[in-house]
């Protein structure tokens, strides 16, 4: 399937009469959306989807990530094409711009509701801590309410989450396939991103076609010599670097991408809930540790080192998101404690410019793979 | 500009206090008391129910960078892979850690035991502390504060008391101590007296020309982010500051005597220019006269006037001006603020100071500032760019030719 240009996606889907939620990265509560019937779009990295920087620097600084950039223009160029927008504490950027975009819709003489909710960051496992969470999603759920056709049901919810967690098994069934018969690495990213703005269930048949289509291909086993790394970042890189990093004798083998294994990699199991807020209190409780979960920091890093065992990775390479401090915080650390692992790691920067000339890329990659097949 | 030092009298006692802070501090730890190292933001007056060393890096920073230290520190945790666009105060201050205090004017702050952020300022100080807590293997506190878009929700306050409580039990378990709440009832007793002194300090702007400089109140608002807030010291600080102001003032000494032009400031205080800038500023005849910055102590979600705390009701009287101190609020907020501000104060002019470092603070300002120029079509305003603390990001001709420029707006929108 060709990627979707987004905006004409909206359009489309304005044509059916959808309600369109858009919600901020990077982990809001998709299966509640999608019990509502509402049509959600995460708006991570929308570089492909922006025509123009007219709104950006109006209202933004330069000194602020792609994403909180791209996201305000493109919502800033379509707000009469949606109904709804989500956000919580995700980070001091994502913090202030519903307020940003607000001024910006009225300037246009729109008023999009927007919903927020703030999600605990000290720990999880107090008391008044779950509590105050679970009390956000009630209030998030009856404020919504009024707008859905529907009254929210936990059957309906209920059904929601078992889409979500089939489709997320399958993601990460598909990966597992693509990595264990050699096939490069950017089918697995081409094809996340080839069916990210289809619904749940075509999403399911889309991948369980690919999943079809690799299972029976051909393949060749992989070579002793090939080194083995991880990619980690925000967004995933774009597939040219993943093409450079594979033509310079690299093996991706694993994700640590905020956008897919840290979304994708856990869904309360089925019975272990007994309410919608029940549900998002495990949900972020045992959320896979990223560094804008602040209370997640003292997980993290050995549960990197355990990815990198179970899959027998060599290296790390870092997919950096220019100006976001909470994956810069933890590099520096990061790097020192999986040197002492033995697992050299790549710090590559992208920023919410084009990228030109992957050269230099191309220079610091090879002497990287360099490093790693004469250790 | 006047020749005389001006505020004599205060600037000495400032020295006096802030040595003893730092002193004290070190000597204190050396003896083996228990150090925790705290954000800003988090209420001294409730630690003062324990006997600890109480240090802020943030304060420290500031400091390292009024003296000029900031890149030589901010370098060393630069060459440790802490990328540059990292918030200069947490990059001084882990340059000043792992240079293990060589640079730092008082040789680094003294090592921790516990490590208390908060997030309403900023999330990127969790971060920023997180790098303590794994080097030092130290616990961190996390106070999670939900940002305030509006006035601070009911369910927000209890939330904020239920983790003060939190860190009560965890400072008696880690120190061994009983946790005093009268001490901290006399702590907010003493925060309410410095806070009225304060605020006599500032309302000297609304004097023409105005009897302080906002750089008065950038330097002398650094002991009330140590240890001394919460005891008669920084009241008496504050009183002194406030006398000294309005001697000066009945005898005819301003800061900028033939001032034509009274700024707005907006945002953190440029620590690296405190000196040149009001110097070159009083020589247009210019003086920024008040600051968001500084008029955010003691008050809240925007209102000028002081918020009284309840020594009766400590937790909740703390916890309801958590989100205070330095402007941790939303444009609404922000925006009713500067609009008091500039009525109140007789502003001509503002100067949005858009700084690299703080996303938190600068983020919305292209929007304030639109909304305050359609709101005070007569009230020109600037944005210019400014680290608070890295030098090397700062650029003074273009800084200037922008102020230049909107001191001659000002006289241009006079003459209409
Ligand atoms: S990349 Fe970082 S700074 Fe940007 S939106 Fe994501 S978490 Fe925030
Ligand atoms: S200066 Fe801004 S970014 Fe830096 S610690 Fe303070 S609030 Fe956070």
């Amino acid at each position: 399937m060709n990627q979707l240009n987004l905006s004409n996606h909206l359009n489309n889907l304005n044509e059916q009469k959808d309600k369109i939620l858009f919600s901020f990265p990077l982990y809001p509560p998709l299966e509640l959306f999608h019990s509502m019937d509402l049509t959600t779009l995460v708006l991570w990295g929308l570089k492909n989807e922006i025509r123009s920087t007219q709104h950006i620097y109006k209202h933004i600084q330069d000194y602020v990530c792609s994403i909180a950039k791209h996201l305000t223009e493109f919502i800033l160029n379509n707000g009469n094409k949606i109904d709804f927008l989500f956000s919580y504490n995700a980070c001091d950027s994502l913090r202030n711009l519903p307020e940003i975009i607000k001024e910006g819709l009225k300037e246009q003489d729109y008023h999009l509701p927007s919903f927020h909710i703030h999600l605990p960051m000290n720990s999880l496992d107090r008391k008044y801590t779950e509590e105050y969470l679970k009390d956000e999603f009630t209030h998030l759920i009856s404020s919504l309410e009024p707008f859905i056709p529907n009254k929210i049901s936990f059957k309906r919810f209920s059904r929601s989450v078992e889409l979500f967690r089939e489709l997320r098994d399958l993601k990460k069934g598909l990966e597992d396939l693509i990595v264990k018969n050699d096939y490069s690495y950017i089918n697995y990213i081409k094809s996340m991103e080839a069916c990210k703005y289809l619904s749940n269930e075509n999403q399911i048949r889309f991948l369980e076609s690919k999943y079809k289509e690799f299972l029976n291909k051909n393949t060749s086993k992989s070579t002793n010599k090939v080194k083995r790394v991880i990619l980690s970042g925000i967004l995933p890189p774009p597939p040219k670097i993943v093409h450079i990093i594979e033509e310079s004798g690299l093996k991706v083998v694993g994700n640590d991408i905020a956008k897919y294994t840290r979304s994708l990699h856990y869904t309360p199991p089925k019975g272990s809930f007994k309410t919608i807020e029940d549900y998002y209190l495990k949900f972020y409780q045992n959320h896979f540790p990223c560094p804008t979960l602040l209370y997640t920091t003292d997980s993290r890093i050995p549960l990197l080192k355990e990815m990198i065992k179970q899959k027998e990775a060599n290296g790390f390479i870092f997919i950096g998101e220019k100006f976001c401090e909470y994956e810069y915080f933890e590099i520096p650390i990061l790097e020192k404690q999986l040197q002492d692992e033995n697992v050299p790691m790549l710090d590559l920067e992208f920023s919410a410019e084009d990228i030109k000339n992957y050269e230099p890329y191309r220079t610091r990659i090879d002497a990287y793979s360099e490093i790693l097949t004469t250790k | 500009m006047s020749k005389t030092r001006r505020l004599e009298k205060s600037a000495k006692n400032l020295t006096k206090m802030m040595g003893m802070y730092y002193t004290y501090n070190k000597i204190q730890a050396k003896k083996g008391k228990y150090v925790v190292w705290i954000a800003i933001v988090v209420p001294i007056e409730l630690l003062k129910g324990f006997d600890l060393v109480i240090a802020v890096p943030e304060n420290h920073s500031a400091m390292c960078a009024a003296k000029k230290l900031g890149p030589t520190l901010a370098e060393v945790a630069e060459s440790k892979g802490y990328s540059m666009d990292l918030c200069s105060y947490a990059r001084i201050d882990m340059g000043s850690m792992f240079g293990k205090g060589k640079n730092s004017p008082i040789g680094g702050l003294p090592k921790p035991d516990l490590l208390i952020s908060n997030t309403n300022n900023c999330s990127l100080l969790s971060k920023w502390f997180d790098v303590y807590h794994r080097e030092y293997d130290i616990p961190h506190f996390i106070l999670d504060v939900p940002f305030c878009y509006e006035r601070q929700k009911e369910k927000d306050l209890h939330y904020i008391v239920n983790q003060y409580k939190d860190l009560i039990y965890l400072i008696e378990d880690l120190t061994d101590q009983k946790f005093d709440i009268e001490k901290v009832k006399e702590a907010i007793h003493q925060t309410n007296k410095a806070i009225s002194q304060w605020k006599r300090f500032l309302s000297s702007a609304a004097h023409h020309p105005s009897g302080i400089s906002a750089f008065d109140s950038f330097v002398h608002m650094a002991p009330y982010l140590s240890s001394h807030r919460g005891t008669p010291l920084i009241v008496n600080h504050f009183k002194l500051l406030a006398d000294e102001t309005e001697k000066r003032m009945e005898e005819g000494k301003f800061p900028v005597p033939e001032e034509k032009y009274r700024l707005l400031w907006d945002n953190i205080a440029p620590w690296h220019q405190l000196r040149p800038m009001s110097k070159k500023l009083a020589q247009l005849n210019a003086n920024i006269i008040y600051a968001t910055y500084t008029s955010c102590m003691g008050t809240i979600e925007g209102k000028l006037a002081q918020f009284p705390l309840d020594p009766s009701k400590p937790l909740f009287s703390l916890a309801r001006i958590q989100n205070a101190t330095v402007c941790p609020y939303g444009l609404e907020l922000r925006f009713n603020a500067i609009s008091k501000m500039i009525r109140r104060y007789d502003i001509d002019g503002v100067v949005f100071t858009s700084n690299f470092s703080c996303k938190p603070y600068s983020l919305m300002q292209l929007d304030l500032m639109r909304k305050t120029k359609k709101k005070f079509p007569s009230i020109p305003c600037v944005m210019i760019n400014v680290d608070h603390a890295d030098v090397r990001k700062y650029n003074e001709e273009q800084v200037f030719l922008k102020i230049e420029a909107l001191l001659e707006q000002i006289d241009n929108s006079r003459q209409k």
